[in-house]
């Protein structure tokens, strides 16, 4: 027996092999020089800072280098594909504009330690495999390596009880997600007579394991991405999260784990049920996302319910997709509204992460009141965030929304339009409610803002512009979203 | 997958004369037994040994960071095992392999040293 790697595999698993490299490194720094740390954990620790960027500066990179998009890499295991591409593309630049504001943001609720670092960077790597993975064994590997990052994130405050509550959450949630995601899998592993690659999935014809695997992996990875009925745990998890990682969180998991639904979903081929189920899952998510937001009082839980409905904006392309039997390209829709969702999410918790109540998250709209006269800069940036949130013209939500919209009143499914712009009409009453308090409320509570963070205020102007530049000149993203797509219909 | 008559009717016979000697077994025994009960049928079986206490008393956390570490360097040795037996074959790639679960292994190592998850106080 010999062992033979190709340059083309070897390709494939750089992006996050460098990003597992980068974990252990910034581990080991700290373990090794963190004591001599004078700041200790209040300092900013920029050398993490700068080895996290410079990781997936390279990672990024690495990206580029990916050759041949259709041959099976690792006997199947992983694809070089451009959806898998943009995905990751996509993971890494959160993962990059989240370790930037990581050191000025854990300095100053005084709880910088090398661990949450080393956590962005192995979760990041995991995320990347995971959208590359083209089969079931991979993918589901690649969940559970990315989820143990989340679970340890999730409790990384240990004195807020939020935080212990929350991450007991995630886990009981996530151990028992990942038993129907692999039930799922060993049913269509029974179902396709022992087929491990996706590509093995299709051309059963009605066979109903198949669709019985499907529906339990569409369970599994919906709880993943935080679909209802699947979403309890959202709210809960992202309060007790710190709030720079709640926003990553937001944002990566849902990409990574969204594309493996789209690959395993379109790989067991157009079964009426599947189709159906993921309609009816796309319209509950948004409305009932859009509802529960209406009365949150605190921004995180907030938040997390607008990314619930978000989550079910994005499954209108899949449900078009399944619609018009396979044919793939309303799904650039999803992808170019993944990047929409990035900058703009992420937009509002970085913002929020400059802002601390002693050594705690500035988490509820009473603690933004008056923030406009305080710190105008933070203000305009979180106005800026929730404006594109609820997809009002010239920002960046308004362009994947207007995609996902058009895309689906093209392909015949008006009504899903109109329950997305009636959801987005929802929304807007809450998204306004952080910007009345920040600018027509008389301050409440003291804030105070970590002015040091060099690192969240870059990231934070980077994600600004990021928003109006996907909001005003949207065709480079769009295109390249529309070219990830057609090589998926291929599957 | 039809079966033939006979064997199934074989079958049934095996399962009713199984439950009826289960059941009947159990019935008798509960029926017609003897009981005698005292103290020390009671207490927790210790191989006739008198017990010293309850064995439900805290301990220290501690000893689970070194059950975990023993595991993992267990492990280590789970896989280095049969590496040693394919050295060979595996060649340079499989050096390459076992160098990268090594290192990681080690990165671990040099962490928890480093955290002072080694000293007992």
């Amino acid at each position: 027996m010999t062992l033979e790697f190709t340059e083309a595999e070897i390709r494939a698993i750089l992006p996050s092999a460098i990003l597992f490299l980068t974990g252990l490194v910034q581990l080991l720094t700290d373990a090794c020089l963190g004591a001599r740390d004078p700041e200790g954990d209040r300092g900013q620790k920029s050398h993490l800072v700068l080895t996290g960027a410079a990781g997936s500066v390279l990672a990024f990179i690495a990206l580029g280098a990916l050759t041949d998009p259709s041959a099976p890499l690792f006997s199947g295991a992983l694809t070089g594909d451009l959806l898998g591409r943009f995905a990751a593309g996509i993971i890494i630049v959160t993962t990059l504009l989240t370790g930037l504001g990581a050191g000025g943001y854990l300095g100053a609720i005084g709880r910088n330690r090398g661990e949450f670092h080393a956590l962005l960077s192995f979760g990041a790597g995991a995320m990347v495999l995971l959208a590359q993975s083209a089969n079931l064994v991979a993918m589901f590997v690649a969940v559970e390596t990315l989820s143990l990052a989340l679970y340890v994130l999730a409790g990384y405050v240990r004195d807020w009880r939020e935080s212990s509550e929350g991450a007991f959450k995630y886990f009981v949630m996530g151990a028992f997600s990942s038993g129907f995601l692999l039930l799922g899998m060993a049913f269509l592993y029974g179902g396709s007579g022992g087929g491990i690659d996706l590509a093995a999935l299709g051309g059963h014809g009605d066979e109903p394991l198949i669709a019985v695997g499907a529906v339990l992996v569409l369970i599994g990875l919906g709880f993943k991405v935080g679909a209802v009925p699947f979403h309890s745990w959202v709210p809960d998890v992202y309060q007790g999260t710190p709030m720079l990682a709640a926003g990553w969180m937001a944002v990566a998991v849902k990409v990574c784990c969204f594309v493996a639904l789209i690959r395993i979903i379109l790989a067991t081929g157009v079964n009426t049920v599947v189709a159906s189920l993921v309609e009816a899952l796309a319209v509950v998510t948004i409305l009932l996302g859009n509802l529960a937001a209406l009365n949150q009082t605190n921004l995180k839980r907030m938040l997390a319910y607008s990314g619930i409905a978000h989550t079910g904006y994005l499954m209108v392309p899949l449900v078009l997709v399944l619609a018009s039997h396979g044919d793939g390209a309303a799904l650039s829709g999803s992808l170019f509204y993944l990047a929409t969702y990035l900058v703009t999410t992420l937009a509002a918790f970085t913002a929020l992460s400059t802002l601390q109540q002693g050594d705690r998250d500035c988490d509820t709209i009473d603690s933004i009141r008056g923030l406009g006269r305080k710190h105008p800069v933070v203000a305009l940036v979180i106005t800026l965030s929730m404006v594109s949130l609820a997809g009002i013209p010239l920002t960046a939500g308004f362009m994947g929304k207007f995609t996902i919209f058009s895309d689906a009143v093209a392909g015949g499914k008006w009504h899903l339009a109109l329950i997305g712009v009636i959801g987005s009409m929802i929304s807007v009453y809450y998204y306004l409610r952080p910007i009345v308090a920040m600018y027509f409320h008389e301050a409440l509570e003291e804030t105070e803002k970590a002015e040091a963070a060099w690192g969240l205020h870059l990231a934070m102007l980077l994600l600004s512009v990021g928003i109006l530049y996907l909001g005003l000149f949207p065709e480079s993203i769009v295109s390249l979203s529309r070219g990830a797509v057609p090589l998926l219909a291929g599957h | 997958m039809a079966a033939s008559g006979p064997d199934l009717a074989a079958l049934a016979v095996y399962t009713v004369v199984a439950l009826a000697v289960g059941v009947v077994l159990l019935v008798a025994s509960e029926l017609i037994g003897p009981r005698r009960r005292d103290p020390e049928k009671a207490t927790t079986y210790e191989c006739g040994v008198p017990l010293f206490d309850t064995a439900r008393e805290p301990f220290t956390i501690k000893f689970y960071l070194v059950a975990i570490l023993f595991i993992l360097f267990d492990i280590e040795t789970v896989f280095l095992i049969p590496y040693a037996v394919i050295f060979k074959e595996l060649g340079l790639i499989g050096l390459i392999e076992m160098g990268a679960f090594l290192l990681v292994l080690a990165g671990g190592l040099v962490y928890c040293w480093r955290r002072g998850a080694l000293e007992w106080d």
